[in-house]
């Protein structure tokens, strides 16, 4: 009888050991670092019934849940998503008001871009959105938040959907007591609409006036000074962006030398956008073949345009569309490599340094009117002049970067 | 008593398993922490760089250690070096680094003498970044022998608040950007390295 009683006896306790060993593993999850608390987001409205071009605005909001090992609801200051809306139902907005710093917590947009997705019931693309708040953690708010305010236009007809929250890819950040900063996302609801008439979904939008917008510009490259020729026949690469985040590029225009302009040198060129029913608020990107892409926002703009969207209004008539002088920030030379050998990647940094600094070495030399990459200011001939220009880029555009 | 005998060895092997099962998570634990940003994370979608894996690569990008314990308002030494795992010449050495600056005041950039002198260099509290550019001048490069060791930078930082955080070598975001990056000379081919990342606990 005691053997049996030892045997049972060693039978739990072994019992006993493997379970603590599983329970051991689980726990570990639950402790430390994991969520501190936990958030919903949701959009509001719920439901919406539409006609077609009506501009709607949808907010953003999120619920925090109480924080572990506190009686508090938990302070929130960030959030990234993607809402999510089928594109040929629905278009964005405007984006430039995600954030409004009087009503709202956050006060910083860290991205706000259009992506694409596939999700179900037809759902193709998405708002890809983060906004944090750099207040102080007394000033951060808890339980229902506001978090952005999202404009959506109805482009389809006659139609239902809905605009869905991808709670996979979502993450709500907040200040805890711990060094816990994420709390988990338990549950991600959206809305639905309705597009009143029709009979189908269309996403095209009618231009202005039954023509396309005209691009009347004057640019300049920097470093290039009058006599410089090799500076010419650079051919750029336009590309216009609407306030809803659609772009239309436009490759090879080639801007010509305007002489008339004298004190500084200066190129013009026009462009019809073709395809492009935008008119107002409008950026403009342009890339030279040896520049980075400057983007602008403004007529007479005279430096780095950091903003989101643009300003600029465009009419269909060339005869009166105003000519939008870019020549007061002109494109910045050094991007001319990337991985593949001279092919450009949109920036400049060390690969185009010592892609040019070959050449450069070599003093290579072209005739007037030719074309070599490296030749920065368009003086026909690679020297130690053009490396100095690359440095000044570089610090430039790492001064605006950081 | 028979049991007994064969009961207690069977015992010690499970308390050493369960041993091994607790330091082995909290270790992971340890890991997830640090990995954890104040704000608010990149998305899953959105693409990285990675850094290629060690056993392929020219230069190793290391802190001067892995861990350490610093005191909220005292001042630490940071350092990063490079360590040449194969001999090269390079034309560029653009370090990123990445840190909170909620967390962190960093001060006194230094650089090794034997590098040129910084094209560029700055701490960005706006984006996060200690960044450095080293361009060379000179035709052939710089050449960096197996085995040598070079301090990329040297900081002080001084932490705001108590808690796990990190430094980090950077290896690029979405748009390619704050991409730590060793150019080889004449090639203009980046070169493979590895970088790690710096824990570090921040006491009262």
């Amino acid at each position: 009888m005691k053997k049996l009683g030892n045997l049972i006896f060693g039978l739990v306790l072994l019992i006993a050991l493997a379970g603590a060993v599983i329970l051991a593993g689980r726990s570990q999850d639950t402790r430390k670092s994991a969520y501190f608390a936990g958030a919903n987001l949701s959009l509001q409205p719920t439901t919406k019934t539409l006609t077609t071009n009506e501009v709607f605005p949808v907010q953003l909001w999120v619920e925090t849940g109480v924080a572990t090992g506190s009686s508090d609801k938990a302070k929130v200051d960030g959030v990234s998503t993607y809402v999510c809306y089928d594109n040929r139902k629905l278009a964005i907005g405007d984006t430039a008001g995600v954030l409004n710093t009087t009503t709202m917590v956050f006060d910083t947009v860290q991205y706000v871009s259009v992506v694409g997705g596939t999700y179900p019931s037809g759902i193709n693309e998405c708002l890809r959105l983060a906004v944090t708040s750099n207040k102080p953690v007394a000033e951060l708010s808890s339980g229902a938040v506001y978090v952005a305010k999202l404009m959506f236009k109805a482009i389809g007809s006659g139609t239902t959907g809905a605009i869905i929250i991808d709670r996979n890819n979502s993450v709500v950040s907040g200040n805890s007591a711990t060094t816990d900063t994420s709390m988990s996302i338990d549950s991600a609801s959206g809305l639905t609409y309705t597009i009143a008439g029709g009979s189908g979904p269309t996403n095209t939008p009618i231009p202005e006036t039954g023509t396309w917008p005209v691009l009347k510009y004057l640019i300049s490259y920097r470093n290039v000074v009058s006599g410089n020729m090799c500076a010419t026949g650079w051919p750029v690469v336009i590309t216009a962006m609407a306030p809803n985040g659609t772009k239309k590029v436009y490759t090879a225009q080639v801007p010509v030398r305007d002489t008339s302009i004298t004190n500084k040198v200066a190129y013009r060129g026009q462009l019809t956008l073709t395809d492009f029913p935008y008119y107002q608020n409008l950026a403009i990107f342009i890339k030279g073949p040896k520049h980075l892409q400057n983007k602008y926002g403004v007529n007479n703009q005279t430096a780095y345009y950091n903003q989101a969207g643009g300003a600029i209004t465009l009419t269909s008539n060339a005869a009166t569309t105003v000519v939008q002088d870019f020549t007061g920030y002109p494109l910045m030379p050094g991007d001319l490599t990337g991985a593949t050998s001279g092919v450009q990647d949109g920036m400049v940094d060390g690969r185009d340094w010592s892609y040019l600094k070959v050449v450069a070495d070599r003093r290579d030399v072209v005739g007037n009117g030719q074309y070599l990459l490296t030749d920065l200011d368009g003086n026909c001939q690679v020297a130690g002049m053009d490396t100095s220009f690359f440095i000044l880029t570089l610090k430039d555009k790492l001064e605006q970067l950081y | 008593m028979k049991y007994i005998k064969v009961l207690i060895p069977i015992v010690a092997v499970l308390v050493i398993a369960e041993s091994v099962v607790l330091l082995s998570n909290i270790a992971k634990r340890a890991k997830v922490t640090t990995d954890l940003p104040r704000t608010v994370l990149t998305p899953a979608k959105t693409p990285t760089v990675s850094t290629p894996v060690s056993e392929e690569v020219d230069f190793n990008v290391v802190f001067g250690t892995e861990q350490v314990q610093m005191q909220v308002g005292k001042l630490s030494k940071v350092q990063v070096n490079l360590l040449a795992k194969k001999t090269r010449s390079v034309d560029s050495l653009n370090l990123y680094v990445k840190y909170d600056p909620k967390v962190f005041n960093i001060t006194n950039l230094i650089f090794d003498s034997r590098l040129p002198k910084p094209t560029f260099s700055k701490v960005s509290t706006a984006k996060g970044m200690i960044v450095v550019n080293y361009l060379v001048s000179e035709t052939a490069g710089m050449k960096i022998n197996e085995g040598d060791s070079l301090a990329l930078i040297k900081f002080d930082a001084t932490p705001k608040m108590v808690g796990d955080y990190s430094f980090e070598i950077s290896s690029g975001n979405e748009a390619n950007e704050s991409a730590t990056m060793f150019v080889e000379n004449a090639t203009v081919k980046a070169l493979p390295y590895s970088g790690n990342k710096l824990t570090v606990n921040v006491i009262k």
